[in-house]
């Protein structure tokens, strides 16, 4: 089966990512692998290079997860599958509640962990235009009208 | 200073730089941001190490377009953005109100030494205006198309409103609107294709008056114009037929078709009536109405019958262009129109379709060749429009629900647009017909080389009864009518444009897109309150038959002394009182101006002192202190309790402390009612907010200083001082009743202020010692909100969305996974990972 490696330069957790240097082999499936994380025994040159991998059989994207040498040329690829790209057309249709985020729906109202703050605390005085009397007015009170 | 920066050293210079701003203040005025820029200045760097530099100072934010090139370079002032106080009382919805501590980008502009190709960096953008070259405050922003259309339509003479969007939501929409050149739309925008996005990058100057003016890109002004002509925005509504376009003066014959073309029509200018003829026809003679065309030299003859006295007027016109070498004469009054040159013919296109024309007016006789144009025709301007009916038939132009053409403005004409993706022509075309604008025009280098010039464009002014202001002879800066009835705009424009700021124009639109989950509708009603409360009646009246009251002065008091503690006094007063002091009820001094009724001498019972006084006339005095706007400082959480604290100080009576979200975003004022018998006071805390309130916090005291005449008096007076000074009766219960001599209570408050009481309760005696005039007493925080945490850990939010509208980090609290075709396993990985934030 083919395997195309590349080298995949966005964080895992990132949806289309940013993939270079793509390279087609030809592999074997290890004996009772599975498509989630296949085992893949494949004649490459420095296969190091890469650390992800798309199996059109399967219509997957891989992590490397490990690689082991088998003999001079011969390497064993171990694979997990990244859900994420795997199908990100369809996550991307999906619908959410988002409770974190960075630029959609951004509320700086929410409250929340986030918000830090010093422990030192500036404090700002506003006067109001107008007050009582500095000086007193006197009022004397007397019997009888 | 070399010029190798190596990263570790520029980040030791942000905590450097930190600590200076720390230290000194932040803003363009404050002393880091001008080491940085004195240091950026030194003349030792390229364009490559400054951007290595900026790179490394978080307060430095530079902004690329989707190729990926530098378009702007702006630093986070955090000065106050605007001088005016303004009020918060009169501002119909508080949440829109500006923050007055906002982090806005100050536009850098880079120069650059051509021999050396060292840079410099500096906030100084050029403004030309008049050819003068001045110096304005300019802040960086990014809009969404559709506030970049209102604002380039205002301008181009359209009025574009709610209405636009409402029947058109995906109508500046990046897909479609990316599409009309690709290429260029990548140098104009940052290349976020997410619906909503702020993709336009605009300046915002703000005058030595805080009055705004928004510029814009000029390739995005024309590329926004060219996206609007074939959109037909600037088509203007009605119908256009026989009877709509002909000359007045034009008594229809029959208001038919022509299809033959070339065509002439002929009008006998005293009859005034429309003669139309048939197709000329080389080589043949076409008589109709007793005028004969003749093939003389592939031209227009007319033979005979023409009106020799100068009135008749001929339309000639034809599907298709006039040949450099057709002449047409009307015999025997000869009479050649050119037709050769554009000066001489012109041309109309509606739908697609053209037609060639050209006209006169009165001719002379015999022989006399007229080759030009008549400009007018009693001023008749539809020539092109009359010939295009005769040929094509009425036509129609609906227009856009939602465009109406401003009043007096100069509309842009887009008909010389003959390829709607050649920016750089309809550009041309712009800078021909708005002069004026790029004369006022600002220029931006972000690198040194590059020279980007922004163009003003209207800013709507919103409010009811604005007027509009004329910029330039024909074009007027009009805000935007919504209602469709001429009238003004009303403030419902700046909340569709704050609605489509804020991404609440979703996909409900989109009524054909089966496949696109549709966004539900707002549960969350409009944050603005509402109601007043009852208005405080002061009871009036008084027992002015046991009692009387005065108001002397310190001399009167004086004089009234000497006479109670004369002999001739006390003889006759002891027959009322055993004590002459028992006929002193009170004497006190008040803080407040009593209400005076007249004057008198002062009595006691029935003896005049003969001591003259001002007579108080009503028992209750009524003070306001005035009025105070609180804004918000941050704009967001750190605004609110449990992080700003708000106190308000109250003479006579101590310091209280408000709830913070009853106050912010509000107009304060505080009126004291004062009962000058007693002295006792009730301090209204009136609050405003969104164009109501009322009272939310009342507190009493006592305001008179009192003054001993008799040892027990004075023992009364002590006894008084050391008990409760006022209670609290509040109508949010927060602090509650204020314990006498009760200091030090703390509170543990998690991320919050230590509640300290601020004030023992104080009045009368010890109230006179204090201050006269309220203040309110405002603690902020001083934050610590890493610069980049919103790209690891993202904003609180709770936002119904559809994930391809999302972009940078996002973290999910609930997610529905349909139709994926993933085996479980897989499925829960994916939910898990969402909630667990993903990046898009």
């Amino acid at each position: 089966m083919n395997i195309v490696l590349y080298v995949n330069n966005s964080e895992q957790n990132k949806i289309n990512k940013s993939l270079s240097n793509p390279a087609t082999f030809s592999g074997v499936l290890k004996e009772e692998t599975s498509i989630i994380n296949p085992v893949i025994l494949m004649e490459v040159d420095n296969p190091y290079n890469y650390n992800y991998a798309f199996i059109p059989g399967f219509n997957r994207y891989y992590f490397i997860s490990n690689i082991t040498s088998v003999n001079n040329k011969m390497w064993r690829i171990s694979l997990k599958v990244d859900v994420l790209e795997s199908f990100k057309n369809e996550i991307l249709a999906s619908s959410a509640i988002i409770s974190d985020t960075e630029i959609t729906g951004l509320d700086k109202y929410m409250a929340g962990n986030v918000w830090k703050s010093k422990v030192k605390d500036s404090t700002t005085i506003i006067n109001f235009p107008n007050g009582l009397l500095d000086n007193g007015e006197y009022i004397l009170i007397t019997a009888g009208g | 200073m070399s010029g190798n920066i190596q990263f570790g050293w520029g980040s030791q210079w942000e905590t450097l730089a930190n600590a200076i701003n720390d230290y000194y203040g932040g803003g363009v005025d404050g002393v880091a941001y001008q080491k940085v820029v004195n240091m950026l200045n030194s003349g030792n760097y390229t364009m490559e190490e400054m951007e290595s530099i900026l790179g490394n100072i978080p307060d430095f934010n530079r902004t690329y377009n989707a190729n990926g090139e530098l378009i702007n370079v702006t630093y986070n002032a955090k000065s106050s953005l605007s001088s005016a106080t303004g009020s918060m009382a009169s501002e119909i919805n508080s949440n829109a109100s500006v923050a007055t501590q906002t982090q806005f980008k100050t536009v850098q502009t880079i120069t650059k030494d051509a021999s050396t190709g060292k840079v410099q960096i500096s906030d100084s953008v050029t403004k030309y205006s008049g050819g003068v070259a001045g110096v304005g405050k300019f802040i960086g922003t990014e809009v969404i198309p559709a506030l970049l259309a209102t604002g380039v339509g205002i301008k181009a003479g359209k009025a574009i409103d709610g209405a636009l969007y409402n029947a058109y939501p995906e109508l500046f929409d990046y897909l479609g609107m990316s599409a009309l050149n690709p290429d260029t739309w990548n140098t104009i925008t940052a290349g976020d294709n997410s619906f909503g996005s702020n993709v336009f990058n605009m300046l915002l100057e703000l005058d030595e008056y805080d009055n705004p003016q928004l510029y814009a890109d000029e390739t995005a002004f024309a590329y926004m114009c060219s996206y609007m002509a074939s959109q037909n925005i600037f088509d203007s509504k009605g119908n256009y037929d026989w009877d709509n376009v002909k000359p007045s003066e034009f008594n229809i014959v029959s208001p038919v078709v022509h299809n033959e073309t070339p065509f002439v029509g002929y009008v006998n200018g005293e009859a005034g009536n429309f003669y139309q003829f048939g197709t000329y026809q080389h080589g043949s003679i076409v008589s109709i109405e007793g005028i004969q065309f003749y093939d003389v030299r592939d031209d227009f003859k007319v033979t005979s019958g023409a009106d020799s006295n100068g009135n008749d007027k001929f339309l000639i016109c034809s599907k298709t262009d006039f040949s450099p070498s057709n002449k047409f004469s009307f015999n025997p009054l000869t009479m050649e129109f050119d037709g050769s040159g554009n000066a001489n013919h012109d041309s109309y296109t509606f739908d697609g379709k053209t037609v060639y024309y050209t006209y006169t007016y009165g001719f002379a006789q015999n022989g006399e060749s007229i080759s030009t144009i008549g400009t007018n025709y009693d001023n008749f301007t539809n020539w092109g429009q009359l010939a295009w009916i005769l040929q094509y038939g009425d036509f129609t132009i609906e227009g856009l629900e939602g465009v109406t053409d401003q009043g007096g403005a100069k509309v842009f004409d887009p008909s010389g647009i003959t390829d709607y993706s050649d920016i750089n022509a309809v550009l041309g075309m712009l800078q021909t017909q708005y002069p004026e604008l790029w004369g006022n025009r600002v220029e931006v280098s972000p690198d040194g080389e590059t020279i980007i010039r922004y163009i003003p464009i209207g800013f709507p002014t919103g409010g009811v009864g604005d007027q509009p202001t004329t910029n330039g002879a024909t074009q007027r800066e009009l805000a935007p009518d919504i209602t469709g009835d001429g009238e003004n705009a009303t403030d419902e424009l700046i909340k569709t444009l704050i609605d489509l700021i804020q991404n609440s124009k979703t996909n409900n639109g989109m009524e054909n897109d089966t496949d696109t989950p549709t966004q539900p509708v707002n549960p969350n009603p409009t944050g603005t309150g509402s109601g007043d409360t009852p208005t405080v009646i002061i009871p009036t009246g008084t027992a002015k038959s046991l009692f009387a009251i005065y108001n002397p002065t310190q001399s009167e008091i004086n004089n009234f002394g000497s006479w109670l503690w004369s002999s001739a006094f006390v003889d006759q007063l002891l027959k009322l009182f055993n004590d002459p002091m028992q006929s002193i009820i009170g004497l006190h001094k008040i803080f407040v101006s009593p209400t005076i009724s007249g004057t008198d001498t002062i009595h006691v019972g029935y003896l005049d002192s003969g001591v003259s006084s001002k007579i108080v006339g009503a028992q209750y005095v009524t003070v306001s202190c005035g009025s105070v706007s609180l804004s918000e400082y941050f704009g967001n959480v750190f605004d609110y309790d449990p992080f700003t604290e708000v106190n308000l100080y109250l003479p006579f009576i101590g310091i209280e402390k408000l709830n913070v979200g009853d106050v912010m975003r509000s107009t304060i004022e505080v009126v004291y009612h004062v009962d000058v018998i007693t002295g006792a006071c009730l301090a209204e805390v009136k609050v405003t907010r969104d164009l109501s309130g009322g009272t939310l916090y009342t507190y009493s005291g006592n305001c008179a200083v009192q003054y001993p005449t008799s040892a027990g008096s004075y023992m009364g007076i002590v006894a008084s001082i050391a008990s409760i000074a006022g209670g609290v009766v509040g109508t949010i219960a927060s602090g509650g009743a204020l314990a006498p001599m009760a200091f030090g209570a703390v509170n543990g408050i998690l991320n919050a202020h230590t509640s300290v009481q601020h004030s023992g309760g104080f009045s009368g005696n010890a109230g006179a010692m204090g201050i006269k005039k309220p203040y309110l007493i405002i603690s902020r925080p001083q934050t610590a909100l890493a610069p980049t945490f919103p790209m690891f850990n993202g904003y609180p939010a709770n936002e119904s969305v559809v994930l391809s509208q999302c972009s940078g980090f996002i973290r999910c609290d609930d997610v529905h996974l349909t139709n994926i075709p993933a085996t479980s396993s897989e499925l829960t990985e994916i939910e898990s990972l969402l909630k667990d934030g993903v990046i898009l």
